[in-house]
Order: structure tokens, then sequence, then C-alpha cells
């Protein structure tokens, strides 16, 4: 048993680690938030600084009004937020099917399928891909993005729901079938009802996936009215010159989103991540 | 077989199966599965998007350029110390953050929230943010470092041929590692508190318990993890480019970026896409010995 | 209730991507309002958000709207997105009407065989008098003109003046006068001067040097076609050897920081801007530093790019194009649109220091000082230059990082460049 001295040594070194910790994660973070509100002549100079002279919101006034970000952000969110619904819903179907059906012969070479699906670096598919969208007829619009940020979470949040199902109990749907359910009922009434922290966390990941890419959003999207935020920050590295003060506010405004959606399903995240990375 | 109008059990148990598969199969049928099988036909032609006198099969042709070409031997080395090195200072950030952040404290919650934002940052972000820190010349972090006496003069971090792969590691783990941490820390939770308290009467010290206890319950969840990630590391295109292009000078350049290189600067989709067949292919056998392995533990475990 | 607000946020969820849904379907019946008869052009630029330039430029295509009735869907990029993008979509035969370029992508697009043939268009050209024959060359490539130039630049030396004559010297004319100045960092405490070692200035740059002694990266054969003759030629190789000689004892003798070595652009226009370095080669775009650092750029003097005493002086001229593509829908528009680019008023609004018409031009230094180096200008040959200008690149990291003799990287890259050029079949046998 610990006593009382070594408890108070542990929980210093907790803390101090822990904030040594902190400072390597959160210092980028800080240093873009500082930076963004250090006006032209602040932002580039030979002495960097922590405080700021004369704080301006002019980075800000320029990434959103002038630049059109209300837009990008605008499709940002449309987007992240279709992928994210779509991959949820098939993540349970599959997920549902790979954790009951599991010794099918169609269900394990779907579960191989999606496994040898990560190991495809996304350079090597850039081109043959905007062809397909071509093919489509979907380049420049939402549903090439949605179609593409879909499938590269489906094998992930596949895995995530069907770990999940592996520890809900079956007796619960044979309940649910001796009271007349049919299968389709049973997920909706029984099983969808549980996995909530799951579907949330699964959707977290679709979401965040989603927001954050940049590739794909800028071949596949070369108009205005439908860019995406991570390729319009990268606007502001120019041809001469790099806008660093609206680069860093054009930052900033990407991550707050995402940040307080993760503040605010935390838990949930959490709680539905253990369940798919025990399996994977 | 009888005739029979109503289906059997395991054929209805096939089509429920099949029905709910479907949509991801489409996917992945449409995204991923004819995408790849135009690369690797592709392995195996003449492409050029310049010269257009380069058509038709290519036999093994577009894999010797890739061998032949001088970078290939280094562009392999790196990547491998890329990834192992992201992979093993992930896990064991990750780690320890997980076993700080499972103890009773006050601001845990907080603490939490700090060490996971690194993993909700763009990727392209984080690596223009880093970029602006670590520049030697007006960069805060060879600022504060030369203010308190640590170095003399500023370090270029990202373009000297000595730092340059070790400083993108560095940022690799900083934006990687938050996985990790969540994803052993939800794990460590679902350790029967018990077990460890068990070894705590048996005056087991803290490192006694974390190594005969925690890291064995572990194994499950490391094993997937590390597997996932060597992956994506590998793979991995955006970060490296965004932050030093695979310079100074190739110091930084990995498979994935020398595939980038074929295809968009030299224009050699054959060769881009032979580099890729033959990446996919060690990933393949990567996976098989994965999945021996998971096996095996998954029949240690019942 | 927490029940409630997941269910709650699924439901936003749903009505959201309903709306994409139909957002994204009242976007394909604008795209077949181009059979009703309305003329559109499909713009794609590289200006930087927020400049002069992107301002003149949004107002003129609006005039531009008005007067001919043609839409202008604009879209911005960088020139590296761009690029991309434009490999991408002719890949797969889908691309705008007009775009932005830089000179470097002349030979590549051209051979790529994206590039519409402007020759009869621009001869029928009124305006056309207004360019000067090295800007119409440098839009030329096998007699056949493939672009309207919308911005020209030189690049000239600019040096701190104040910094110069506090360490009471002249600007440095030629490579020996920078090869005298060892002494300059430990008095004055910065580099005198710089180069950029990585990324597209740094093959600009050698290539002016490599002018300087009339040796070209790839010379044009009498078949039409190109190859590097250094190997052959045991002069140009000796001279080709002296251009990288520099390169090395201006760092062997601390003229110019070790560590540019790993500088491209972002960091050597920056090194200028803020003071940290005395002098640099570059181009007018500076101008926009005097208003984001004022103290540092108040002392700038605009001056003939250093030569060496054998050779001769030479500036890298850089004359962007507007292409049009060969799968334009709306070639007409689209020359209007771009000779509109060229016009004396959009020119006189949005390129006023940089314009590739001989009757545009201001009193600033930027302009008009700038303008007076252009007769030295030289170009890069309209050959596909990407693999040409990394081996360029990692020649120059052969000599400053690696350690390796300049002869032995001068002949490595002559062979380099015609192995890139057999590549993409543009080599002279």
């Amino acid at each position: 048993m610990l006593n009382k001295r070594n408890r108070v040594i542990a929980k210093v070194i907790t803390y101090v680690l822990l904030i040594l910790f902190s400072i390597y994660t959160m210092f980028p973070f800080v240093w873009m938030l500082i930076s963004s509100f250090k006006p032209k002549t602040e932002i580039r100079t030979a002495t960097p600084s922590f405080t700021i002279d004369a704080p301006t919101l002019e980075n800000f006034h320029r990434v959103l009004f002038d630049a059109g970000f209300v837009n990008y952000i605008k499709n940002s969110l449309i987007v992240s937020v279709t992928a994210c619904v779509i991959s949820m819903i098939i993540a349970v179907l599959a997920g549902y099917a790979l954790s009951r059906f599991y010794k099918l012969k169609v269900v394990k070479v779907s579960n191989l399928a999606m496994m040898l699906s990560q190991m495809i670096p996304g350079v090597l598919l850039l081109v043959p891909l905007y062809m397909i969208m071509q093919m489509l007829g979907i380049l420049e619009s939402y549903r090439s993005l949605i179609l593409a940020y879909t499938t590269f979470v489906i094998p992930l949040c596949t895995f995530m729901m069907s770990s999940f199902f592996d520890t809900v109990p079956t007796a619960l749907e044979e309940a649910a079938e001796i009271d007349g359910c049919n299968r389709a009922q049973t997920l909706t009434k029984v099983i969808i009802p549980l996995s909530i922290p799951s579907l949330v966390s699964t959707g977290l990941y679709a979401f965040i996936n989603a927001w954050n890419e940049f590739m794909y959003g800028y071949i596949f999207i070369s108009t205005d009215t439908y860019r995406t935020l991570t390729p319009a920050i990268m606007l502001f590295k120019g041809a001469n010159t790099i806008d660093w003060g609206a680069l860093m506010a054009g930052s900033v405004v990407a991550v707050i989103p995402v940040t307080f959606i993760f503040l605010f399903l935390q838990r949930y995240f959490l709680a539905g991540l253990m369940a798919g990375s025990v399996k994977g | 077989m009888k005739p029979s109008r109503k289906l059997t059990r395991d054929q209805r148990k096939f089509r429920t199966a099949l029905i709910m598969l479907a949509p991801a199969l489409i996917f992945l049928a449409l995204m991923i599965a004819f995408p790849l099988g135009k690369v690797i036909h592709d392995a195996f032609t003449h492409v050029h998007l310049i010269n257009k006198s380069m058509t038709g099969f290519a036999g093994l042709e577009n894999f010797k350029t890739v061998i032949e070409d001088e970078h290939f031997m280094e562009a392999v080395q790196h990547t491998v110390l890329w990834t192992v090195f992201s992979v093993l200072g992930e896990y064991v950030v990750g780690m320890i953050t997980a076993v700080l952040l499972n103890q009773k404290f006050k601001g845990r919650a907080v603490f939490r929230t700090f060490i996971f934002i690194p993993w909700l940052v763009p990727i392209i972000v984080a690596g223009m943010t880093w970029d602006w820190i670590l520049n030697p010349e007006f960069g805060i972090l060879n600022y504060v470092l030369k203010n308190l006496g640590i170095i003399e003069t500023s370090i270029n971090f990202l373009g000297n041929s000595d730092y340059a792969l070790a400083t993108v590691i560095f940022v690799n783990i900083w934006r990687s590692f938050p996985y990790y941490t969540i994803s052993f820390l939800s794990a460590m939770q679902s350790i029967p508190g018990d077990l460890s308290e068990a070894a705590a009467i048996d005056g087991a010290g803290v490192f006694r318990r974390f190594f005969s206890v925690t890291l064995p319950q572990l194994r499950s969840v490391s094993l997937v993890i590390v597997f996932i990630h060597i992956i994506w590391t590998a793979v991995n295109f955006d970060f490296i480019w965004v932050m030093t292009e695979g310079g100074p000078n190739y110091a930084t350049e990995t498979l994935p970026i020398m595939i980038y290189r074929y295809s968009m600067r030299t224009f050699d989709v054959g060769a881009a896409s032979a580099l890729s067949t033959m990446m996919f292919t060690v990933m393949v056998i990567l996976f098989i010995f994965y999945y021996r392995k998971r096996t095996q533990i998954s029949e240690d475990m019942a | 209730m927490k029940k409630k607000v997941v269910s709650l946020m699924l439901v936003a969820a749903m009505v959201a991507s309903l709306a994409a849904c139909g957002s994204s379907g009242s976007s394909d019946s604008s795209e077949g309002g181009g059979e009703d008869g309305e003329r559109v052009v499909e713009l794609w630029t590289c200006w930087t958000e927020g400049a002069d330039t992107e301002t003149a430029g949004l107002e003129q295509i609006e005039k531009f709207e008005e007067e001919t009735g043609v839409t202008v869907n604009q879209t911005n990029f960088t020139y590296d997105m761009l690029h991309e993008k434009i490999l991408t979509a002719a890949a797969g035969g889908n691309v705008p009407d007009l775009i932005w370029g830089l000179p470097e992508y002349v030979g590549e697009f051209y051979n790529m065989g994206i590039l519409e043939d402007l020759t009869d268009r621009f001869n029928e050209w009124e305006d056309k008098d207004a360019l000067s024959e090295a800007v119409v060359n440098a839009m030329t490539i096998d007699n056949k003109i493939v672009g309207i130039p919308y911005e020209m630049t030189v690049r000239a030396y600019l040096t701190h003046a104040d910094d110069l004559s506090a360490a009471g010297i002249e600007a440095p004319a030629t490579w020996e006068d920078l090869m005298a100045q060892t002494d300059y960092y430990d008095n004055n405490g910065k580099y005198l001067t710089e180069l950029a070692c990585t990324g597209v200035r740094s093959a600009q740059e050698l290539v002016v040097y490599l002018a300087q002694y009339d040796l070209e990266i790839a010379t044009a054969q009498d078949d039409g076609k190109y190859r590097n003759t250094w190997t052959e030629n045991p002069d140009e190789l000796e001279k080709a050897t002296k251009v990288f000689q520099m390169y090395k004892d201006l760092v062997d003798n601390g003229i110019i920081d070790p560590n540019c070595a790993n500088w491209g652009w972002e960091e050597t226009d920056e090194n200028l801007a803020t003071g940290i370095v005395s002098s640099y080669v570059t181009g007018n775009w500076l101008a926009e530093r005097e208003a984001s650092n004022p103290d540092t750029m108040g002392d700038i003097a605009v001056n003939p790019i250093p030569y060496p005493s054998d050779g001769h002086p030479a500036t890298y001229m850089e004359c962007k194009p507007l292409f049009i593509l060969a799968d334009s829908k709306n070639k007409d528009d689209a020359f209007a649109l771009a000779t509109a680019f060229c016009s004396y008023d959009w020119q006189s609004a949005g390129f006023a220091d940089r314009s590739p018409r001989s009757d545009v031009s201001t009193d600033s230094k930027w302009s008009k000082d700038f303008q007076a180096l252009a007769d030295t200008g030289i170009t890069f040959p309209p050959v596909t230059l990407g693999g040409i200008t990394q081996a360029m690149q990692d020649a120059m990291a052969m000599v400053l990082q690696e350690g390796e003799e300049p002869a032995a990287a001068a002949e490595w890259l002559s062979n380099a460049v015609n192995d890139s050029l057999a590549d993409s079949g543009e080599l002279s046998e």
C-alpha cells in the first residue's frame, strides 16, 4: 500500500508530467491563436513575441468576409455532416452483419476487403478517383467529396460498430424476435438505442476525418461555390508572399468547430472508441 | 435439393447479411477496388502524361525504373525510419499519458481535453503551424531555445538534412499520439479494478503493477492500434509534403512522396503505379503476419 | 436528456444532408444553362488573396461581363494547386477555358497537347504591338503563340542601401565584388547576401548565373528537339563548373549563410524584407512588403544582378502567360477575356508595376528601375521543366550539402537534364 507521502509525490509527478505534455500538445494551438490576432507589422518580425502590442480582428475579418470563409465553412459542414450520417448508416448495417453473421463466407471476405482497403496510399488513387468522379458527372459538387470521404471511413467505422455489437448479448434480440419483431425492427428498436455512444463516436470520427481532409478537397473542387475549408486555407500561401496572419486566422476558424463538438461529445467518444479499439 | 418457396434458415441469413453489407461493398468496389485495379493495370503498362510515344504493355519495365531510381533505396529507408519511430514514439507517449490520466485527481477532464487537441487539428494546418514555429529565422521555438541558453545558434529543423526527418517524426508523434492515449485509456478503464488492487496488496510497486497487470491487459488493443498506425503512417503523404515536400535534398523523401513525384512532377504514371503496387504488396504481407498474430492472441485469451 | 440531445443532432444532420442534396441538385440545372445560349468562361487565377491585383481583377472582370454579356466563373488557386489540378483535369479531359500560368508550364502543357494554338487569333489582335518582341517570344513555342501575357517581371539585385553605406561599400556589381566581402558578416553582424537553393526560385536564379556565361540548360537542336550540350563542349562544362564554384565559394567564404542550402523563396524574401540579410536577387513583388515591414523596407535600392567579369549581365525575365485550353468550349470569349487582361486599362489597374505592355509603367523604382534591366532578360527553354528544375536543385544540393566538387555537379546536371528530356520525349539524339 502506498503511504501518504508517496501518494503526494505521485500526485506531484502526475501534475508536472501532465503539464509538460499539455504544453507540448497545446503550444502550436496557442501560438496559432496568438498569431491570428497580430497585425501585419507584428506577425513577421525577426524577434517573435508572445504578447501583442496592438491586437486586431483584421485577420479574422479578412478571412471571414473578404476571402469568403463563411461560405467555405458552410460547404465543409454540409460535406462533413452528410458524409458522417451516411457512414454511420452504412457502418451500422455492415457492422451488425460483421458481428452477427461472422461465420458466413461473404462476411469473412468483406471483413478482409475492408482491412485491405486501409493499406492503399491515398495519393495513388488521386487520378483514378478523379476520373471516376468525372464519369459519374459529379465533379464540382458536394457529392464527389461526400462519396470519397464516406468510403475512406467505412472500414474503421464498421469495425467500431461491429465490436460494439459484439458486446450486445444476442439474448436481447431473441427476446425481441419472440415478441414478433423482424430483423429491421429489432435493429431499430432494440440495438440502435443501446448503441448511442458507439454511434456518436463513429460519427464523430467520420466527421473529423471529412472536415480535416485536404487533398481530395482541392483536386475535386475547382469553384468557390463548393470549396471546403482546408484547401481554402492553403490559398493564403500565395505565389510570392505568405499571409501568415490570415493563414493562422483561417486555421483557428477551421479548428474551433471540431474542438467544440469534441468537447461536447467527449464522453461518448471515449466510450465508443473503447469498444472499437478492442477489436479493430 | 427440394424445390421450396421458403428459404432455408441459412439462406435467409445469407440474404440478410448480403443486404446489410451491400452499401459498404458498393462504396468499396466503386471507390477503392476499381481504381486499385486501374493502378495495378497501369503498373504493367507504359503510361506517361507527356511522352505520348510511351504506350503499350511494359512488362516489368516500370518496376525496373523504380528500383533503379537513385533515390529509391533512400526512400525505402526513410519510410521505414519514419514509420517505426513515429509509431514507437506515439506508443510510448500515448502509454505514459494514458497511465497518468488513468488516475483519480482534480482537473483530469481538462488535461484529457488538452492532450487530445492535436488529433483534431487538420494535418495541413498542423504542418503549416509547425513549419512556422520551427523556422530558424523568425520561428518562436529557436527564439525561445536561444533565450533559455539551450542553443547558441538557430537550428534549421526542417531545412537541415541532419534534423529534418527527426523533426517531421516529432511533429507526426505530436499529431497522432492522442489516439493511442484515448484507446489505452478506454482499455485500462475496462481492466477490473480488483486485479490491480490485488497486486497492490501483494506489495507490487507502481512499475511492477504496470508491467505485470496493466500491460498484458492491453496486448490486444496494442496490437490493433500499432498495426493500424503502421499502415497509416507508412502510406501518409500530406504531413511530409506540407512541411518539407520530401526535402531538403531528399532527406525526408518517403515512398508516398516518391509516388507523388512520379505522377505529378515527372508525369510517369506507369512508374508511380508500379511503386504503389509494390507498396501495397508489402502492406498485404504485413497484414498476413498481423492476422496470424491476432488469431493467436485471441486463442490465448479464450 | 442525453438521448434527446443526440437524437436532436441526428435530426439536424439529416436535415442538413437533405439540404445538401437539394443544393447539389440545383447546381446541375445551372450547368445545363450553357445550352440556352448563355456564354460562360471558366477562369482560373492565382492572385494573392486581398492584394491589389485581386481587387482590380474583380472589377475588370465585372466590366468585361457588362460589356460582352459573357459570364466569367472565376476561381482562385495557388500556382501549385492550379498546376496539379490542370494535370488531373487534363488526364480526365475536363478543363477550364482560360488559366493563369507560369512560364515554366509552357513547354510542359504544350507537350501534353492541352494548349490551344493562338497564333491566328493573336495576329488579328489589334493591340498586339504593345508587346515587345522578347515578350512575344516568351509566349511562343514551335513557332506557335500559345499564351497571352498578363504579367512580366524581371529580377533585380535589391540592396538595403543603409546597410551598405554603414559598411562603407558600394553595391557589388560583379561576382568578384561579392567575393571580396569576406569580413562583411563579422563587421556587420549579418550576411551580405543570400541564395535560394530549393524550390522554383532556386532554378530561376541558377539559370541566370548560367546565362551570364551564355550557357543554356537545354539548347534547341536542328531537329526541333533539345539537349544539354555541356558535356560535349569542354568550354561549356568549364563555365558551368565556375557557376557552381561561385555558389560554393559564397558559402565557404562566409558571404552567405550556410543554412541557405535549404532555403526557398519563403525564407529568402522574408530575410530581405525583415532586414536579416543586406541584399538579395528578387522581384518587384517585394514592393508590398513596404507596407508590412515599413521599418526595414524603406532603404531598398534596385541594382543589376552581379555577373562574372568574364561574362555579361543577365536577369531572369518571368513573363506569365494566360493559356486557353484546347478542350475549351468557348475559345472566342476566352480569347476576348485574355486580351482584356492584357488591355491598357486592366494592366494599368492591376499590374502597373509589372506589365508586359511597353506602354504601362509607373515612376516608382519598382517599375522604372526593374524595366531598365529587361533588355538582359532570359527565360527557360520551352521544354518540360519538372524533372529539369528538380535536377538543378539536386545539383546545388550536391555542392552545398554533400560536398561534391563543382565540376562533378556540373557534369551530373548535364546528364540529368538529358535524362529528363529523354523521359518526356524531347531529347534530340
